[in-house]
């Protein structure tokens, strides 16, 4: 039978011959080609998609940023016995330079109006 | 011409013009398997133009798996029918004047013309008279010289089933041609 089946077909192939002169109108492709989209910007490739590394990234840069804002200096401001502290050590400078004649260079640094006239006082009165 | 796997990278980034390459050799193959399909000019015609630009659509999902590309376009071509023929049953072929036109003829017509021309209408008739799945199978062996492989792959079907289904669409055919092919089959 698959002999006779594959006679058959040969047959069936050379009946079916002129079936296939059929062609397009030539226009036929160049129209289908002239209604093709613009060419798509976003394509499977370039989609991004969910991704637990870039979800794991994100978390440890915000973690990160929280801890230098957290441990940072500038968060807190000195407290009253620094402050204090600060003075002590600042006034000892001046009174030191006054020992060594500069006070006048010392006067420059950077304390309060309050502590400059009180030292100032303090060495009209020595 | 390129590669036939550059044409594809560049059809899928989105080159009409690789995409106009690729598609040329199958356009012929894919409106030729509608034409013979629907027996309808425009239809055909539409179909095939959907048949492409829903391939142009889908081909960054194309990956290459070593299945043939007209494959593929086959298997876009064969569902895009059936939805068209479950919405539109009522549609007509082409009027025979019509239908034979669109047949490449050179030259005047002639009586061994005429006789080819009779002979392609009873093929065609014949051809018509058989089950859907019947006309599929012989559209796609005799006409588009498929491979029983290939046309497994295109309709989802065993190769036993088409063997079997082509078996029988034959031995139909061939009682309805025998009065006027007798002396050839």
């Amino acid at each position: 039978m698959t002999k006779k089946t594959d006679n058959n077909e040969e047959e069936f192939n050379k009946l079916f011959a002129p079936l296939r002169g059929l062609t397009p109108r030539t226009s036929l492709l160049s129209e289908t080609l002239s209604r093709l989209p613009a060419p798509l910007i976003v394509t499977a490739s370039s989609v991004r998609r969910f991704s637990y590394m870039d979800v794991a990234r994100y978390s440890g840069a915000v973690v990160f940023a929280t801890l230098i804002l957290l441990f940072s200096p500038l968060l807190y401001p000195m407290n009253v016995a620094d402050e204090v502290y600060a003075m002590e050590i600042e006034a000892e400078e001046i009174a030191d330079a006054v020992e060594y004649d500069s006070l006048a260079v010392e006067l420059e640094y950077d304390v309060s109006d309050l502590e400059v006239e009180m030292l100032q006082l303090d060495l009209l009165g020595a | 011409m390129e590669s036939f796997e550059i044409l594809v990278v560049r059809a899928q980034a989105g080159d009409k013009e690789a995409f106009g390459q690729l598609y040329s050799g199958y356009f012929t193959p894919i409106y030729r398997f509608l034409y013979w399909r629907t027996k309808h000019k425009e239809t055909a015609e539409d179909l095939t133009q959907t048949v492409f630009l829903k391939a142009y659509e889908a081909m960054s999902a194309y990956k290459s798996t070593g299945a043939p590309f007209l494959s593929w376009l086959y298997t876009i071509a064969r569902n895009l029918y059936l939805d068209h023929s479950k919405k539109k049953k009522s549609i007509l072929p082409d009027d025979p004047e019509i239908f034979w036109d669109a047949m490449a003829q050179t030259g005047p017509a002639t009586d061994k013309m005429s006789h080819e021309r009779e002979d392609r209408e009873a093929l065609a008739g014949a051809l018509a008279e058989l089950t859907d799945e019947q006309q599929e199978i012989v559209i796609l062996r005799f006409i588009e010289e498929r491979s029983y492989e290939e046309i497994a792959e295109i309709t989802d079907k065993s190769e036993e089933a088409l063997r079997a289904l082509n078996y029988r669409a034959m031995k139909t055919m061939k009682s309805r041609l025998k009065k006027k092919y007798k002396e050839e089959l």
